[in-house]
């Protein structure tokens, strides 16, 4: 059976998907009170697609995709909500469909798909490596877990790796130390490592958001053209939505741990449909609007303690109802090519 | 490396060399000219001494030269071996150190060794269960070894330990092996003896190291690396020793530096209390009746051998950091 947070229009039998998250639910247990960091969260992603997961800090993106590597800690606990992996045998034959919440987190099977099938690369690409260790032995340790190698063999690979996300002399780098390289460097270094063992998922958390633009380009570029080799999907985590527009197929916008909305990228930018990300749309500054003009969004983020009854957007949100301030869930609203909003102003279509 | 080993020996020789001034100042210390009080001390006890003894004297220690000539002779002297005589116990001060130093140094290296064998898995254990039961009590152990002063716990472990352990509460070696040569049994002798005055020496020392060990792996436990490898799939155990303990190891290797003079004078007040033949009681009776060559050769033997471990330590650190070796963190 399909279901309804599946992409795509619904006269097209869709057996392409790789990950499929449903109603996912991860809390933290402080000492201050729980926080529910995700609450909620349901989307799918396809093969070889690109899904941007966007927001302001804070809302769970982070936690989201730490979720789904079924690698929360304490005090987090993954609480509800199915994380489903559509595995393939290496010639795309069978298929069996994994719920990764099931697996025991440091169990060897999810280790297994921790790295070896999906992979994740994070926002500051020189505290991502160990200090005190070479590029190479990190890289070597990474595809020999997932791959039966020699060690001799395992550095070649990397190597040719290394050469892939065009770092160059990569015969001497990959015997560098993190802080020999530059930011940009590292961050290719990690892509390398992401992508040695030809993931099927790369979970990218702001991976560009620590360098500046010309080498974010030159990352963003690198991305697109692995993609394509590889035929990763990826899930990029940023809250720049000029890059969402760059790299993504589809986009999630978080706001306090649910997806409010979620659409195709065109969707997004043309037609948004939930005030918050509207809102968001019109933070971005432009150079075609006066300087002045800049919509800066009322209010800031509530206290992560103490979430709004209903809709956690409605104190900030402009065009306000009466029936969001009441506590019920609010429920989602679909529109055409896979576009879904969360948001009562929909509701009375 | 090469270059950075060079560089810190170079380093070294400067305070070395300010460490013999200072050395040889206290010598110079004591009101008067220190061979009148010798030779008045000797003649007070009954001794007859004659003018031309006097007069050789001064010529052995070159007290009718210039200052820095004389602090010349007894620098040259000192490195050959040559480093003056005891006038309390009327010996030649090498014959009165000798195998002081080496006991006193195997106590030290002992209590290092006990130190860290004790404190790094104690932290991490600390480290990876923060705030568990075992967590608070060594942190409350930690606090009350930093804070006990060493002379109290000797006594006090002294006690427990000779009533119900049967570990022997002083001296380094038992009375049959007390003047006997080395052999097997005494060494085994040796370390029996040894355990107890290590514990004490190395316990302000070992608290502290926990509570660094602690610190440190927690710190490195929530840094990106950690994370990142443990989204590699590695094994929790393995993502944790392979990496932020690794790091952590760093600062801990660069204690030993400051470990060392700390150990040194620990092992004086113990050593002391436990009766044991080592430099610390000597030292203490040295400076107490102002025998100044015994002392002055003290001094600068054991700061000699602080800034050997400092530049070892230093050396150990640059050979394991990386950041280090290259040429500053940034
Ligand atoms: N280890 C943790 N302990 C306690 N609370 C946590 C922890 N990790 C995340 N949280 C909480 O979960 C919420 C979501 O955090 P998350 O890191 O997913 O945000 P984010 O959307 O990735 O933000 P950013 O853009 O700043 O990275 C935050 O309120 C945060 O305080
Ligand atoms: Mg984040």
């Amino acid at each position: 059976m399909k279901s309804r947070f599946t992409q795509g229009s619904n006269d097209m039998p869709n057996n392409n998907i790789l990950i499929e998250v449903k109603e996912l639910r991860t809390y933290f247990y402080l000492t201050e009170g729980v926080v529910r960091a995700v609450d909620g969260v349901s989307f799918s992603l396809e093969r070889g697609r690109t899904l941007g997961v966007v927001g302001e800090s804070g809302c769970g993106k982070s936690v989201t995709a730490r979720s789904i590597m079924n690698m929360v800690r304490k005090p987090g606990r993954t609480v509800g909500g199915e994380v489903l992996y559509h595995r393939r045998n290496g010639d795309d034959t069978t298929e069996e469909i994994i719920d990764l919440l099931k697996l025991e987190p440091m169990g060897d099977e999810m280790r297994a798909i921790r790295g070896g099938e999906f992979a994740m690369i994070f926002q500051e690409p020189r505290a991502s490596l160990s200090p005190v260790h070479t590029i190479g032995t990190q890289i070597v340790e990474a595809i020999r877990l997932h791959r039966p190698m020699t060690k001799a063999q395992a550095r070649e690979h990397g190597i040719e790796m290394l050469r892939r996300v065009k770092i160059p002399r990569p015969e001497q780098i990959i015997d560098a130390y993190p802080h020999q390289l530059s930011g940009g460097m590292c961050q290719r270094a990690m892509i390398a490592l992401a992508l040695a063992c030809q993931p099927a998922l790369l979970i990218a958390d702001e991976p560009t958001t620590a360098l500046d633009v010309t080498t974010e380009a030159q990352i963003l570029e690198l991305m697109r053209e692995l993609q394509a080799t590889f035929e990763t999907s990826i899930m990029y985590i940023t809250h720049n939505l000029a890059v969402v527009a760059e790299i993504a197929r589809d986009v999630m916008v978080m706001y306090m741990g649910k997806d409010v909305e979620f659409a195709p990228v065109d969707a997004i930018f043309h037609e948004p449909k939930h005030p918050y990300t509207i809102a968001l749309l019109s933070s971005i500054p432009r150079i075609d609007v006066e300087r002045d003009m800049l919509a800066t969004m009322a209010g800031t983020v509530p206290d992560p303690y103490a979430l709004p009854k209903g809709c956690p957007f409605h104190p900030r949100c402009p065009s306000r109802l009466p029936v969001c301030s009441q506590d019920i869930e609010v429920p989602y609203v679909f529109f055409d090519k896979g576009h879904r909003v969360r948001c009562h102003l929909y509701t009375a279509k | 490396m090469r270059t950075f080993v060079l560089k810190r020996i170079l380093q070294a020789i400067p305070i070395l060399f300010g460490i013999s001034i200072i050395a040889f100042a206290i010598i110079q210390l004591p009101p008067g000219d220190y061979l009148t009080t010798y030779v008045n001390n000797l003649r007070s006890q009954g001794d007859v001494i004659s003018d031309e003894q006097v007069k050789a004297l001064e010529e052995q220690y070159g007290l009718n030269q210039p200052l820095y000539l004389q602090y010349w002779k007894w620098i040259t002297n000192f490195v050959r071996g040559e480093m003056g005589q005891s006038f309390y116990w009327n010996k030649p001060v090498r014959s009165l150190i000798g195998e002081r130093i080496a006991l006193s140094m195997l106590v030290s290296l002992f209590a290092l060794v006990l130190t860290y064998a004790i404190a790094i898995p104690i932290g991490l254990i600390s480290a990876t269960r923060q705030y568990s039961f075992a967590d608070n009590l060594f942190t409350v152990l930690a606090f009350i070894g930093v804070g006990l002063p060493s002379f109290l716990v000797a006594l006090v472990l002294m006690y427990f330990g000779n009533r119900y352990l049967g570990l022997s509460a002083g001296g380094l070696f038992s009375i049959e092996y007390m003047d006997a040569p080395w052999s097997l049994g005494r060494v085994l002798d040796l370390l029996k003896h040894m355990i107890l005055p290590a514990l004490i020496i190395g316990i302000s020392g070992t608290a502290g190291t926990i509570r660094v060990m602690r610190a440190t792996t927690l710190d490195e436990l929530s840094r990106p690396y950690v994370e990142a490898a443990r989204a590699r799939g590695l094994r929790e155990m393995v993502a944790v020793l392979r990496y932020p303990v690794r790091v952590a190891l760093n600062p801990i290797m660069s204690t030993i530096g400051w470990q060392l003079p700390a150990l040194v004078s620990g092992e004086t007040l113990v050593s002391m209390v436990l009766g044991l033949p080592t430099c610390g009681p000597l030292l203490y009776t040295a400076l107490i009746t102002q025998d100044m060559y015994l002392a002055a050769s003290f001094i600068m033997i054991l700061s000699t051998l602080t800034v050997a471990g400092t530049l070892l330590s230093d050396i150990l650190l640059a050979w394991i950091d990386p950041r280090i070796r290259f040429g500053g963190i940034q």
